[in-house]
């Protein structure tokens, strides 16, 4: 790293749509920078894992708050049921449902409750999983329990875990959705991965919108160039976006993929292409640095 | 009896040649009513270039709203919010990244380890707060505590729909603001949309471009379609989706159907998903070789099996299966 | 008393049997004593964003519906119905009238289990 660059900087890989190449990116990039931690915050969907042939010895589960109610001072007056905007209770004659996966988590119903019959207990949301070390990488994943429906809570237990003495590289899921920008919210600096065809223009501009919200300075890497990118270029050049980088289109990096492989071991080229991926990032964020004065 | 027939196609993974194939779908079909249900990211219209007759906004959820006038600052709505969406007015401009934290235990459950910071020490009053609607669920705690009466909860604006025509049919499709939660709901709108204008222009088939994901989106689109077309790719995620979603539609009881695309890319991991359906007697249509035409097709906004290639003859044989499953299936009801 | 529900797809007897429950565009509430008296509603739920089954459910129970015909019900609606005593009864490919016909006539069979959507796969 040159000396201009800050040690504890936050990256966060992101795209408009699935299949981009997102995680091949961010693992190249974690694998370029050397020593860092690479975070998986596709929560629904982690799948780093697939390239990580060591062991996970740690698993801290993450919980949050739903109502429990207390059949002893419940009158079934279904003032929480009207108060819940989620459907996730319901209330008839003497009958009390209580659907946990509907419920956000708010506290609206233990507040409302005239006799004081809710109280809240802890349901598992989802596990972080790590820090695993994958040589030089820290490695961390969020991984959302099956018939939870949002995984940002996940994300944001998992972003409190980053290390201050090292960088970090966060792969978010596809898309613009609310776990989506809760990975990128904070970050020093934003890459959307996009493919240069038509699609990927298209969702490419979703993502910009979402992710200009935020307020993070935003970059493009091309993934599966075939050297004639026009179609991403001259947005680029509109939105005023500067382009980090452009891997090429690769059967053989595509046939590894299929295998579990990550194309910077197993294809000539690619190496150097995410060094130069970093070197770009670089020295965005030394701009960044003497623009701010300080990072976030 | 439906006057009607569905045709969904979907992928559990995203990134597998769905919106491609479910365009050439259309074309082979000549006739039909296309409804893109992908409403986070819908690709179709770049293929089919429908013109667009009409629009509308759609609301997913609330979104909390504080008035200032009346705010009197007591702060009540910043302790109980669980989402972090609501801040003091003055700070709400600067940029705060997270303070370096370790993981919350269990021992004690607090919602999070800024709420308990928040309720344990004393909060520095400010004159007004402000709500994120970013971050804000509408879950109304805010409007339950406040003591004047200043937070008012209302329908947010979460997307667009349109619906307009191509030089195949009518077509709808919808798209979800940034940052909105897919619930399923805009899904279900584009296609009772969708079905509404196959019965007043009695068009027999309805051709859907699902959703990535095995979520509710993926559910809204599935259900009641007379075959779900899953297109899958010889990877090991593409394999890990595929039985996801297979699972799905067969337990919202809709016949499914196999597509391997890109399957020269790893003919092994490819026999494996075969052997997979075949297990499952889940029907394998086709497989489709990968062909740098048809990304040229993609370049030029042109759809794939337009152009004579190996993917388009894969296509077009996979297409006809596709007719035949429908018609028995017709004939069946 | 209208105590049979049949989700419909337009708001009239000759529409086809809306195969969803929770998101169903209609119901037809009509009694199982005078096919004469009916009517139609919109599904009041297709507003919510989660839960539509469960707010769907909630809405029967309330009009003291007790037969439900439909084609699916995920098992958080199926909870619902069966804390409030309303049987459901699956139908395929027929028109409102039709069912309601079958109904009568005890050709549908009630159905202990919710179309198994399981663990609500995300």
């Amino acid at each position: 790293m040159s000396t201009g660059t800050p040690r504890r900087f936050r990256i966060t890989v992101a795209s408009g749509k699935g299949g981009t190449g997102k995680t091949t990116v961010a693992i190249g990039l974690a694998r370029a920078i050397g020593e860092t931690q690479l975070l998986d915050a596709d929560a629904e969907e982690p799948n780093i894992h697939l390239f990580f042939p060591g062991q996970w010895d740690k698993e801290t589960p993450v919980h949050r708050l739903v109502p429990e109610v207390n059949f002893d001072r419940c009158t079934y007056c279904g003032r929480c049921a009207s108060s819940c905007q989620f459907n996730a209770l319901v209330v008839f004659g003497q009958k009390l449902l209580f659907f946990e996966e509907l419920c956000h988590g708010c506290g609206a119903c233990s507040l409302v409750c005239p006799e004081k019959a809710i109280t809240e207990k802890p349901r598992r949301v989802g596990v972080i999983r790590g820090p695993a070390h994958w040589g030089k990488i820290l490695l961390l994943e969020a991984r959302l329990e099956v018939g939870e429906a949002s995984g940002t809570q996940l994300i944001r237990e998992m972003k409190r875990a980053i290390s201050p003495d090292l960088p970090a590289v966060i792969d978010a899921a596809p898309g613009a959705s609310c776990p989506v920008m809760e990975a990128i919210k904070g970050s020093d600096y934003c890459l959307l991965v996009t493919e240069p065809t038509p699609f990927g223009l298209s969702d490419l501009q979703i993502a910009v919108e979402a992710v200009r919200e935020l307020g993070v300075p935003l970059g493009v890497v091309i993934n599966r160039s075939s050297g004639e990118d026009r179609l991403i270029e001259e947005f680029c050049t509109q939105a005023g976006l500067p382009i980090l980088a452009r891997i090429p289109f690769s059967r053989a990096a595509a046939e590894a993929y299929s295998r579990g492989q990550h194309p910077i071991d197993t294809v000539p080229g690619f190496a150097e292409i995410f060094a130069g991926l970093w070197r770009a990032l670089q020295a965005q964020l030394e701009a960044q640095l003497q623009k701010e004065g300080s990072l976030a | 009896m439906k006057p009607f027939q569905e045709l969904v196609v979907i992928s559990g993974k995203g990134g597998t040649g769905k919106t491609t194939l479910t365009a050439s779908f259309t074309h082979l079909a000549e006739r039909s009513v296309q409804c893109d249900a992908d409403v986070d990211a819908p690709d179709l219209w770049i293929l089919l270039q429908p013109k667009i007759e009409a629009e509308g906004s759609f609301s997913g959820g609330k979104v909390a709203r504080i008035s200032p006038e009346k705010c009197i600052g007591c702060g009540l709505c910043y302790q109980h919010c669980r989402f972090e969406a609501i801040s003091p007015a003055k700070e709400a401009d600067r940029k705060t990244p997270l303070p370096p934290k370790t993981l919350a235990t269990t021992s004690k459950p607090a919602y999070s380890q800024d709420q308990a910071d928040r309720t344990s020490s004393p909060v520095a009053q400010a004159k007004t707060y402000r709500i994120d609607p970013n971050s804000c669920e509408g879950c109304g705690v805010c409007q339950i505590v406040c003591p004047v009466e200043a937070v008012q909860l209302e329908e947010r604006y979460s997307g667009q729909w349109f619906s307009g025509e191509t030089a195949y049919g009518p077509m709808v499709y919808a798209r979800l603001a940034p940052g909105q939660e897919n619930s399923g709901k805009l899904v279900t709108l584009v296609r009772q949309k969708a079905q509404i204008v196959a019965r007043s222009r009695q068009i027999p088939l309805i051709i859907i471009d699902g959703p990535p994901g095995t979520g509710c989106p993926v559910i809204s689109a599935l259900t009641g379609v007379d075959l779900a077309v899953i297109v899958t790719e010889p990877t090991l995620s593409g394999k890990h989706d595929l039985e996801r979603v297979a699972t799905l539609a067969e337990h919202f009881r809709v016949p499914v159907a196999i597509v391997v695309n890109k399957f020269d890319l790893n003919p092994e991991l490819t026999g494996e998903l075969e052997s997979w359906a075949a297990a499952h007697s889940y029907p394998v249509l086709g497989r489709i070789p990968f062909s740098p035409a048809v990304t040229q097709s993609l370049l030029a906004k042109d759809i794939a099996v337009r152009r004579e290639n190996p993917a388009s003859s894969a296509i077009k044989e996979i297409w006809s299966k596709v007719e035949a499953t429908l018609r028995r299936s017709e004939g069946g009801k | 008393m209208r105590d049979i529900a049949i989700t419909a797809t337009a708001p009239s007897l000759e529409a086809e049997v809306d195969a969803r429950f929770g998101r169903a565009s209609h119901f037809i509430l009509i009694s199982s004593q005078n096919p004469d008296d009916w009517e139609a509603t919109t599904n009041p739920a297709l507003s919510a964003g989660g839960g539509a089954g469960v707010a769907a459910g909630q809405f029967l129970a309330s009009r003291g519906v007790k037969a439900l015909l439909t084609g699916n019900v995920g098992p958080n609606a199926f909870s619902v119905l069966q804390a409030a005593g309303i049987a459901v009864f699956p139908v395929n490919g027929q028109t409102v009238r039709e069912a309601y016909q079958n109904y009568l006539k005890n050709n549908l069979s009630r159905t202990a289990q919710p179309t198994k959507a399981a663990d609500h796969l995300h």
